[in-house]
């Protein structure tokens, strides 16, 4: 194979050799066709990378062509660029201004806290560092894009909590979850549901819709769910062989609202379908600008095993720091950052933590990460919810991060809102869940599993519950609203919690889950959870569901996923 | 029966024949059929085979037990009787049922039948099969395996393999993912349920599993699910199997070296791979071992000891309940050794004083978690103990000596400065097998110098001194001062020693209160005072000391003479305080503590009845009829009723039956129908009053409804009953009393409440001087099964009784039986202890009560209820006479490989080659050839015992070892210290199995690798022909090469030939008879022949083995050789006693005197051998740095004990009962279905308490009267306490002895066991916050306790987990109804289904925010870190959160706005 792309003067990277190697030989035929075609064009020696393996690959002749028939092959390889240095050093000054900007703000906080000025010294070393890292010739598209972020207020607890801790709260909310799930239900199946008490008498195709209250199987293997309404219950009987043949599911869980159609007779009712307040499945959302989100989570500052410098590395990308034009490309039109929780290792999450931290002081904790936070370009719009690691109350929905926390973040262009919330990110609705409720689910659902978020992330949206079951490991507040129910119609669902990546589209929906900045811990390595540290997922919105719109940036090397 | 003096058993008899009689009394209460049973459900056992029977079973197993267990020792009897199980010796069974039964009678024998983990702890046992289609065992195991203890559980593994390989089973081949499965849940375990006690790595779990032939599963015990390896086909559950990680890791993994020795002795095959698991234990002794500094010699009394603290009893600080010291702190407990009366077996004595000024938190039976030797212990008052010292709100510092004086004083006490002793016995460092720390300087140590260098001294100047008086004696008899005036020097520095010195020389003699004294000004140099716990007063700005004279002499200055002795200049030289002391003082000044321990408290005691909760009269079940408090009578009156679920019985008048006698009409009736019925509440109460002619009964609580697995209710007479005198039921049937258990070994009468006149009668006529008893202040020593109850138990048993009575009266119309008025009524009576996790009770007596909230009893009593977690080691006899061996101990020692460290001594389990030992069969009377199981290196003790018998035979053993004693026609076993001279001493008769050789090939011989260098020398002659070559000789090394070119053997060599060696020649094969009189030549030093001292080892003196098996005829001719006139000369002993083993198997003995040899006929002959008279026994000293030891098989001469480190487990309290009570009312039937319900009931009953039996920690108690002064200079050297082990007596040498129920010795007196707080000050405050606070007070109050600390670590380990735990508690609550109901949520309907109530939370926000203000207020005053801090704060911020409603909140801000705009 060598061979043949050196007959068309094309030398291969080792990666790009095994990336080949897993092609079927027409593909490749393809990759030959046109890049000789291209070589009449431009006839410079082409080292073939990832990245033009790419733009070989996905994109058409002409594209190709167009775009590079004046490429500076050279130069792309050797990363000189002559004419275009005066540019840079032009940037560096004004990067420069900007610092001392930033230096001075950093002064007035120094003399409020003289103890931590040791502390703050390194870091704006590392500040300094990284900035200094900023001198590429990148042209920032994304300064020029709009930031168009829109808060949906209703689906964000935050300062709106109304649970004073009666029976009365926990009444309202699972009353409330019940009636906004029950409509989604009764559009799917296009009818109205019967109340409990009243399809006692009704013999046969009766539709009602419950909150399942208890599940169990008997002996010849049928499953009994026993639902209730506001005024009364039933129990269900899911036939055995229904279940095996696929006609009704068999993973019902405590606490989600189902709608069942079937058969009444002696009080319990024989089913025959159930529907679930799924979405309707749908073409995934794109824009026609491209611009890229991408998502972060569980960063986990002050913990003993964060990965500091792959963050820093991450955050050198963000300024430009790249490798290819690939990369350029991305980085110059990133847009959006989208931070689903655990920016901090918190304090008192478990018991025994302080011999797992490096920085036992929460408030510094969050310094040291809005330090990070400071660092990324101002035209990237970044929104921050909490998780459980973060010190809000650890019952969702959680509210946003107190007001003592984002002062310390010195930045425009930043949102917080709470767990969970959903955000118009430039007209993409963008769910942020924490994930906590994963850790119920993975014991519950067959087939849902840690290695792979999306298994799990599936049920929630099927369901349109981000915690379907109530008592388990993820403790919930009585709001008189249950915002954990999924309202809107969303595009994004971004989650994290449970340091594993994973990414996927169900129904139309994107789910991504974003991996994390820590290195396995013992509790994971106990517990058999293998982390998939420092690899962040990024989203081209003008492709979503495309070839090449997904994309992760893998400690430091961005490849192409899907 | 047990081994006792005439006058024990007649007490037991007297308790067995009581517990018959009460057992004949239930027996005909039981026949009417007013019960579950017609029968006592409590069997009697009066050893372990017949508990084993009582619990789990087959019928007729405990003869076969016995025997078996006689035969072969305990666990190999355990493997036996699992094999005759399976073969069907009991009964028939099918392949799975004969599995089960096999492996739970195996277990319970293993268990001594006490703890219910052969009933609970097994699950289940199957026959599963393998992926390759075999068969192989799985042994289910449940949480309750737990109470078994490591070694049994792994032992029921290796049952498990013997019963798999009876029943001709395939191995267990898991597979990969099973393995996994393992690994994951032991991970899982630790991080989510608790701690094992050993942390496996990934890999050995996975060698474990892999090799362990047999399927260790078990069914889930912890809600916590695997999230990797689920749903595997043959593990049936996701949850995590703790009781199989159990017996996987605490068992089979962590006792991998106990496990070996049974493996090997018992030859199973395939288990090899567990030897690499053997280290574990050692690995981990060794880093827990403390280093002592090298030092000058000289400073051995003085020198500074550098043991690092033991911080773990400290790791976890529980609120409310006061660290008394923190870990080695200067200013807390003095660690003094010996035993009281009331001490040992885990029970420390402190003073009574103390206990009053700790704010009473520590009362009489307060447990207490202490820094050494480790573990819990049981606080006891001992008052001959050095006292705490304080220093009061004016100044003045003192030493509290008396309770009297503690509660004068106690409102001035500004700091404790010293908390003075903990006394604690030998046998606790050395079941903890904790290395000795260095002893305090203390007045018995000092007596004890005393005694040894014969110096004359009064009691009383022992006891209370003179300080005048103890600088006398110290001058004039050159002894160390006196403990109490030795101060603690060594807690200040060497300047601060100078500056206290130059500033009391300031001072002068003066008089206060007609004494006197020296008066100083006062000065910050008080301090020092105070810090080296001189006691001094403050009075008009002055310091007045009245122990001055040996103050003053300790620092070099001479009272008396006005004379400064101290020359500045040597200060420099001091190398430490101490040292510098002592430059100063005209006498030694020994070091008065060197180790500090630390103690917090643990459990508060306990007394009280035990309770069901709700608690209730009676097992009869009413529904939700009674309402939350279940009253039937409430029930009836209000015509309620509710369905139940019971069994019962259609009668033939018609009506539903509950009982097996139908109340409405008499007839028997089968309750042979189960289900839900509609309880017949009226009916039955007003049939129950009428039976019992009862109008008003008052409140009767009963039950909701039975647990148990066919729901048989009892009779709702008993509830009625009971109510009636206010006694409560537990589960089982039974009214128990619930109490800490504290050993007691000596009492006096007037301590317990009891009479004279009625101890008489009970048996204690004398006192422990033999003298009768007339008095109340006599000491007497307690019977085994006696127990003092607490007074409120006593209370509690007088209702218990009255309600018996009434019982037998009304119900089944029988005589009353005990007939109580009053507490001293009870005594006499039976009653069973029992303790938790366990399942066999133990009988005993009342004979007293005191005020104390605990209960007095004999240790064993205690541990014979103990949970057994352990098993001893098996007492294994050794033969050390020597006469028998043919290698020295240290040849027999390098004879084993595989050496581990255990217990500080060296053993060694694997021969190198097949080693068998000679011993002698006392049953048989004959020597038989036994195994060997390990042979064990030791340190020596310093001194050994040297016996020499008559005709000048001896030995050399440690005091402690037993050697047996000829008496009466019977062998006994005496210790070796207590052999007197003239004890008979035997010699068996040794027999062999004879081998007779006719010719010897020494060439054949010399081919030993080990003659190797003699190849080159020795020539071979006669050859020539045969090899074809003209040289005459040829060196056997080229003969060889020749050999091996051509492919020969040196059997192919010509068999005439000569061996020559120099001028040596000899035949190449030699016939028998020449080659003996040739070695005898040889022996006797007349010849030489290199070649064959070499082949037989002859230069050492020694005669080669083989001459041993010879027939009687050839030894006849060998010993011939060696005789001349009669006698054998030879200086050599080894030599001598070789001789003599030939002599012994002609049935000659002979007798040695000064190197000769002379047949004798002087000793008294047996048929099975010679006693001789013990004619000399001389200590002497030891000169090897080791001794050595063997563990062989069962029937032998000598035993010695080799003790395996154990774990020693909570569980302090026990349950009292009446044993009447207990026969009448118990029902297995009652006891709920589920994993754990058949642990804590009587399923079986001990009447005769056998020490043997008993939990092994009580044998390490000791049982001296002093300790010797050896013990305490040793202690210096931080020694094992097994090191001492021969010098010290514990319970554990009189085992088998009548002496092991008498004459227990103990240290140190105490005037009262009665004295100190009743209460435990715990239990008088009310709320947490109260606590919490009177424990800060205490640790304020308290020198050697930070109380930054402690208010660190409560908020830490109580209130946050408390606060975050209620607050993740909130949000996942269920709710409940009045009526009963309960939800895992609020339905949607907001009501309860039921009945229509408003529901309540289960969860409210008061539990929740309960700790909040204390833990910040206390986080505050005591300016705890700021980790803390802020975890308080975002709890605080989560509470708000959730309990405030953010509106409301905006809402009064504004109005706040509005308002100030106004």
């Amino acid at each position: 194979m060598i061979n043949k792309f050196l007959e068309i003067e094309v030398l291969l990277t080792p990666d790009v050799y095994k990336a080949l190697k897993q092609l079927k030989n027409e593909d490749i035929e393809m990759i030959i066709k046109k890049i000789k075609e291209f070589k009449r064009y431009n006839n410079k020696l082409i080292l073939l990378d990832k990245n033009f393996l790419e733009i070989f690959t996905l994109n058409s002749l002409d594209e190709i062509i167009n775009k590079y028939k004046d490429f500076d092959f050279i130069s792309y390889y050797t990363g000189e660029k002559e004419e275009k240095k005066e540019e840079i050093k032009e940037e560096v000054i004004k990067e420069r201004e900007e610092k001392e900007e930033t230096k001075e703000e950093k002064e007035e906080v120094k003399e409020e806290l003289p103890t931590i000025e040791e502390k703050e010294k390194t870091k704006n070393e590392s500040l300094i560092e990284i900035r200094e890292s900023f001198k590429s010739r990148i042209n920032w598209i994304a300064k020029d894009i709009e930031t168009k972020v829109k808060i949906y207020e209703d689906t964000d607890v935050s300062g709106k909590s109304t649970c004073t801790g009666s029976i009365e709260d926990f009444i309202k909310y699972f009353r409330d979850r019940y009636e906004r799930l029950k409509k989604f239900i009764e559009r799917k199946a296009k009818r109205k549901a019967k109340a409990i008490k009243d399809i006692r008498k009704v013999e046969e195709d009766v539709f009602t819709v419950g909150l399942v209250s208890d599940v169990s199987q008997r002996k010849n293997g049928d499953l009994l769910v026993r639902i209730e309404d506001l005024e009364d219950e039933i129990l269900l009987i899911l036939q055995k062989d229904k279940i095996n043949n696929g006609e009704l599911p068999d993973d019902i869980l405590l606490d989600e609202v189902i709608g069942a159609t079937g058969m009444v007779k002696n009080g319990v009712m024989y089913v025959n379908e159930i529907i679930r307040p799924s979405p309707t499945p749908k073409e995934p959302k794109r824009i026609d600008e491209e611009i890229y989100m991408c998502f972060l989570s569980d960063i986990h500052v002050g913990s003993n095993e964060f990965l500091k410098k792959d963050f820093e590395k991450f955050i050198r990308f963000l300024n430009g720091e790249t490798n290819n034009g690939f990369e350029e490309r991305i980085v110059s039109r990133l847009k959006y950052i989208c931070i689903a929780g655990d920016l901090v290792d918190g304090v008192g999450v478990y018991p025994g933590q302080e011999e797992d931290l490096y920085e036992i002081d929460i408030i510094k904790q969050y310094e040291e990460i809005a330090n990070f936070i400071e660092q990324i370009p101002e035209h990237i719009a970044i929104i921050i919810s909490p998780g459980n690691h973060d010190a809000v109350r650890p019952a969702e929905p959680q509210p946003r991060l107190p007001d003592e926390i984002t002062k310390l973040f010195n930045r425009d262009n930043i949102y917080f809102v709470g767990n969970p919330c959903v955000l118009n990110i430039h007209d993409f609705n963008t769910l942020l869940y924490h994930g906590r409720s994963f850790d119920d689910l993975v014991s519950q659902v067959r087939t849902a599993s840690y290695e792979n978020p999306t298994t799990i992330m599936k049920e929630l949206i099927k369901r349109r519950l981000l915690c379907p079951t109530y008592g388990g490991r993820c403790p919930i507040a009585p709001e008189h609203k249950d915002y954990l129910v999924i309202d809107k119609d969303i595009d994004i669902l971004h989650t994290g919690h449970i340091h594993i990546n994973g990414y996927g589209i169900y129904r139309g929906i994107v789910m991504v889950n974003s991996g994390t900045f820590q290195e396995q811990t013992d509790f994971q390595k106990r517990m058999g959870i293998k982390p998939t540290p420092s690899i962040v997922p990024i989203i081209n919105l003008s492709k979503v569901g495309q070839k090449g719109h997904y994309i992760e940036w893998d400690k430091g090397i961005v490849e192409l996923r899907y | 029966m047990v081994e006792c003096s005439e006058r024990m058993k007649k007490y037991f008899d007297n308790i067995v024949k009581e517990v018959e009689k009460i057992y004949r009394i239930a027996e005909e209460c039981r026949k009417l059929g007013l019960d579950p049973c017609d029968y006592v459900e409590i069997p009697l056992a009066t050893d372990m085979a017949g508990r084993v029977e009582g619990l789990v079973g087959p019928k007729g197993v405990a003869e076969r037990i016995r025997e078996l267990v006689k035969e072969f020792g305990k666990e190999e009897a355990a493997l036996k009787i699992a094999e005759e199980i399976i073969e069907g010796k009991f009964g028939k069974f099918d392949r799975e049922k004969a599995a089960e039964q096999a492996v739970r009678t195996a277990l319970a024998v293993l268990t001594e039948g006490i703890v219910a983990a052969p009933l609970e702890g097994i699950a289940d046992v199957k026959i599963k099969k393998n992926h390759d289609g075999s068969e192989y065992l799985a042994i289910y195991y449940a949480g309750p395996i737990r109470s078994s203890g490591g070694t049994a559980q792994a032992l029921s593994v290796l049952v498990g393999d013997f019963v798999r390989k009876a029943l001709k089973l395939d191995r267990y081949k898991p597979t990969e993912d099973e393995i996994e499965r393992y690994v994951e849940e032991v991970e899982l375990y630790l991080s989510e349920v608790g701690s094992f006690q050993y942390t496996p790595t990934a890999d050995e779990i996975r060698k474990a599993v892999r090799n362990i032939p047999i399927e260790i599963t078990g069914e889930a015990t912890d809600d916590v699910e695997v999230s990797g390896h689920r749903d595997l086909e043959r593990v049936e559950t996701n949850q995590l199997r703790g009781g199989a990680l159990l017996v996987l890791v605490e068992g089979v993994l962590l006792k991998a070296p106990k496990l070996l020795k049974y493996i090997d002795k018992l030859n199973v095959e395939g288990w090899d791979w567990l030897k690499e698991f053997v280290n574990k234990e050692e690995e981990k002794e060794e880093e827990d071992e403390e280093e002592i500094e090298d030092e000058d010699i000289n400073l051995k009394y003085w020198r500074d000891v550098n043991i690092e603290a033991n911080k773990k009893y400290i790791s976890e600080v529980i609120a409310g309940r006061p660290v008394f010291s923190h870990p080695s702190r200067i200013g807390g407990f003095r660690l003094r050794y010996g035993r009281a009366r009331n001490t040992g077996f885990a029970a420390q004595g402190f003073h009574p004083a103390l206990m009053y000024l700790v704010d009473e938190f520590i009362a009489i039976g307060t447990q207490l978690k202490t820094e050494r030797p480790g573990k819990g212990t049981c606080a006891m008052p001992v008052d001959s103990i050095e006292g705490p010292i304080v220093r009061l709100k004016n100044g003045d510092v003192i030493r509290v000596e008396t309770v009297e004086q503690a509660l004068n004083v106690r409102d001035k006490v500004d700091k404790i400065l010293f908390l003075g002793d903990v006394l604690v016995n030998y046998g606790d460092f050395l079941e903890n097998n904790h290395p000795l720390i260095p002893s305090c300087w203390c007045e018995e140590w000092f007596e004890e110098i005393l005694k040894s260098k014969g110096i004359k001294y009064d009691r009383e100047f022992i006891k209370n001194p003179k300080p005048e008086d103890a600088v006398k004696f110290a001058l004039e008899t050159k002894t160390p001062l006196h403990p109490r005036f030795t101060y603690r020097w060594h807690d200040v520095s060497k300047e601060d020693i100078i500056k206290l010195r130059k500033w009391l020389l300031k001072g002068e003699e003066g008089y206060y209160k007609n004494e006197k004294v020296w008066i100083v000004e006062k000065s910050k140099e008080k301090e020092i005072l105070e810090n080296i716990g001189c006691p001094h007063l403050v009075r008009d700005n002055k310091i007045i000391i009245r122990e001055y004279y040996p103050l003053l002499y300790s620092l070099g200055y001479d009272v008396e003479n006005k004379r400064d002795l101290f020359n500045e200049d040597d200060v420099k030289n001091a190398k430490n305080s101490m040292h510098l002391i002592n430059i100063m003082a005209p006498f030694e000044v020994r070091r008065n503590t060197y180790v500090y321990v630390g103690a917090r408290m643990g459990r508060p005691e306990k007394a009280a009845p035990r309770k069901m909760k709700p608690p209730v009269n009676g097992l009869f079940p009413i529904g939700n009829a009674g309402g939350l408090v279940r009253l039937i009578n409430k029930a009836v009156e209000e015509n309620n009723t509710d369905s139940i679920e019971v069994s019962y019985g259609i009668c033939k008048c018609g009506k539903i039956s509950l009982y097996r006698v139908c109340p409405y009409c008499g007839r028997r009736v089968e309750l042979n129908r189960y289900g839900k019925i509609v309880a017949p509440l009226k009916d039955y109460w007003f049939m129950a009053l009428k039976r019992l002619k009862i109008n008003k009964p008052g409140d009767v609580k009963c039950i909701k409804g039975m647990t148990s697995k066919k729901k048989i209710v009892e009779p709702l007479e008993k509830a009625i009953l009971r109510a009636m005198h206010e006694v409560y039921v537990f589960k089982d049937g039974t009214a128990r009393f619930d109490t800490t258990d504290v050993p007691i070994t000596h009492f006096k009468p007037k301590e317990i409440n009891v009479s004279v006149e009625k101890l008489k009668e009970l048996g204690y006529d004398r006192d422990i001087y033999g003298n009768p008893l007339t008095s109340e202040d006599q000491i007497l020593e307690l019977k085994p099964q006696d127990i003092i109850i607490p007074e409120a138990c006593a209370e509690y048993f007088v209702r218990v009784a009255n309600f018996i009575d009434d019982l037998l009266e009304k119900f089944y119309n029988k005589e009353r039986f005990y007939n109580i008025k009053k507490k001293e009524d009870l005594i006499g009576h039976l009653v069973i202890g029992l303790a938790p996790h366990t399942s066999a009770g133990m009988v005993g007596r009342i004979i007293g009560y005191v005020k104390a909230n605990v209960c007095y009893a004999h240790p064993y009593f205690h541990a014979a209820k103990r949970r057994n977690c352990f098993t001893k080691d098996t007492r294994v006899l050794v033969n050390i006479d020597g006469d028998v061996k043919r290698v020295t101990f240290e040849e027999l020692y390098n004879l084993f490989e595989d050496e581990s460290y255990e217990n500080f001594a060296y053993i060694r389990k694997k021969p190198k080659k097949d080693i068998k030992v000679y011993s002698f069969d006392i049953k048989n009377k004959k020597v038989v050839l036994t195994e060997i199981e390990e042979v064990i290196k030791a340190k020596s003790p310093n001194h050994l015992l040297k016996f020499i018998l008559e005709t000048g035979r001896e030995f050399v053993t440690t005091h402690d070892h037993p050697v047996l004693v000829y008496k009466d026609n019977k062998f006994v076993e005496k210790k070796a210290i207590e052999v007197e001279e003239g004890d008979l001493i035997l010699i068996p008769k040794i027999e062999f199995q004879e081998d007779d050789i006719k010719e010897i090939d020494l060439l054949e011989k010399l081919l030993k690798e080990e003659f190797k260098d003699l190849w080159e020398m020795v020539e071979i002659e006669g050859l020539e022909k045969w090899l074809n070559i003209n040289k005459k000789k040829i060196s056997l090394s080229e003969l060889l090469k020749i050999l091996s070119d051509y492919n020969l053997s040196i059997a192919d060599v010509p068999k005439d030939c000569y061996l020559i060696i120099k001028d040596e020649k000899i035949k190449r094969v030699v016939d028998i008879e020449s080659l003996l009189k040739i070695i005898g030549h040889i022996v006797k030093g007349d010849k030489s022949n290199l070649i064959l001292r070499r082949l037989f080892k002859i230069e050492e003196g020694r005669i080669p083995s083989f001459i041993f098996k010879l027939p009687k005829e050839r030894i006849k001719l060998f010993i011939s050789t060696l005789f001349s006139n009669g006698r054998i000369k030879c200086k050599n002993k080894m030599l001598l006693e070789d001789i003599d083993l030939l002599l012994n198997r002609l049935g000659i003995i002979s007798s040695w005197e000064d190197g000769e040899l002379i047949l004798t006929d002087k000793v008294k002959k047996l048929n099975f051998g010679w006693v001789l008279a013990v004619k000399k026994i001389e200590p002497i000293v030891s000169e090897n740095e080791y001794i050595y030891s063997l563990n062989a098989k069962e029937h032998h001469n000598i035993i010695i004990n080799s003790n395996i480190n154990v774990h020693q487990c909570d569980g302090d309290e026990d349950s009292l009962f009446l044993l009447l009570d207990a026969f009448l009312n118990f029902s297995k039937l009652f006891l709920p279905d589920k994993r754990g319900g058949q642990m804590d009931a009587p399923l079986v009953l001990t009447t005769i308490l056998d020490p043997k039996e008993v939990d092994g920690e009580v044998h390490n108690m000791d049982v001296m009267w002093r300790y010797p002064l050896e013990f305490y200079e040793r202690t210096l050297n931080m020694p094992s306490p097994k090191e001492l082990r021969d010098i010290m007596e514990v319970v554990e040498d009189r085992l088998g002895k009548p002496e092991q129920y008498e004459n227990l010795g103990y240290t140190h007196e105490t005037s009262s066991i009665d004295l100190g707080p009743k209460l435990c000050a715990y239990k008088t405050l009310n709320t947490m916050l109260e606590k919490t606070e009177s424990q800060l007070k205490v640790a304020e109050k308290i020198r050697a306790t930070d109380e930054r600390d402690v208010a660190e670590k409560v908020i830490q380990s109580h209130f946050i987990p408390d606060l975050i735990g209620n607050l993740r508690a909130f949000s996942r609550q269920g709710v409940r109804c009045k009526c009963g109901a309960k939800f895992r949520r609020v339905p949607l309907r907001g009501k309860c289904p039921k009945c229509g109530s408003n529901l309540i939370l289960t969860v409210s926000k008061g539990a929740v925010e309960k700790y909040m203000d204390v833990a910040e207020k206390m986080a505050e005053k005591y300016n705890v870190n700021n980790y803390i801090k802020q975890r308080l704060k975002l709890i605080r911020e989560g509470i708000k959160s959730i309990f405030e409603n953010d509106k409301n909140k905006q809402i009064k801000l504004i109005d706040f706005f509005n308002n100030y705009k106004k």
